[in-house]
């Protein structure tokens, strides 16, 4: 999985842990740290909504 | 009948399942979302009860929703109560998009146990069950799949910050 990109939600730079291994170096990041107190800032509407909008902007055929 | 292919539709598959009364719990990139972190996902994971009368709602409800199989090779199989009966994975193509149900997830954990891990959470006026962060973290540490691997660094770092308090709002 990515990171949620929100329309609406702060300018941060998405990471991508997919492709890199878990080690200290990959903690989170400025950006990451950003992003996280964002969405713990929203309500539980407020986040599903923004996984929603993500899904309507990104999803593909290949989703399934 | 069961070609659907279009995004996953969140709410109307959790009150699909709730106007069910369907006993289950959710899991996955959902439950990541709704427990603050930022991550994204493109279907529903649930775990359900592997109860006699709750597999036979939940395979009436997979019914009004058309629901079929994932197959590669268009072929069109329902998971039918006597399928789900059987626990295991059953990854959905619905009319509501994407949904994977599971009779246990991780190390054999069935409804009854993630019920115990989980909070009970309102969203839009719908009561659901959602596995906590830490027995998110708990799970995919223990399935050690890369693509697990991968968010977990973000999923501590939720925790951490939520146990801190930064930004629940």
């Amino acid at each position: 999985m990515s990171e949620l990109k929100q329309k609406n939600g702060p300018e941060v730079q998405l990471t991508h842990h997919d492709q890199e291994p878990d080690t200290p170096e990959n903690s989170p990041s400025l950006g990451d740290l950003e992003l996280i107190r964002w969405a713990l800032s929203l309500s539980l509407e407020e986040r599903l909504a923004a996984l929603q909008d993500f899904v309507d902007t990104f999803w593909t055929p290949r989703h399934g | 009948m069961g070609e659907h292919r279009g995004p996953v539709r969140f709410h109307e598959l959790l009150r699909s399942l709730v106007d069910g009364n369907v006993d289950f719990v959710v899991v996955g990139g959902v439950a990541a979302v709704l427990e603050g972190a930022p991550v994204s996902t493109f279907d529903l994971d649930i775990v359900y009860s592997l109860d006699g009368s709750n597999i036979d709602g939940l395979a009436g409800v997979l019914d009004e929703l058309d629901a079929a199989y994932v197959d590669p090779g268009g072929r069109t199989n329902r998971p039918t109560a006597e399928r789900l009966r059987g626990g295991g994975h059953h990854l959905l193509r619905t009319t509501h998009g994407r949904l994977d149900v599971m009779g246990s997830v991780g190390a054999g954990l069935c409804y009854t146990d993630l019920l115990t891990r989980s909070s009970i959470r309102t969203i839009h006026g719908l009561e659901i069950a959602v596995l906590t962060l830490e027995a998110l973290i708990a799970t995919k540490e223990s399935a050690g799949r890369p693509k697990d691997r991968a968010v977990l660094d973000l999923l501590r770092e939720t925790l951490a910050q939520q146990q801190a308090g930064n930004g629940e709002g």
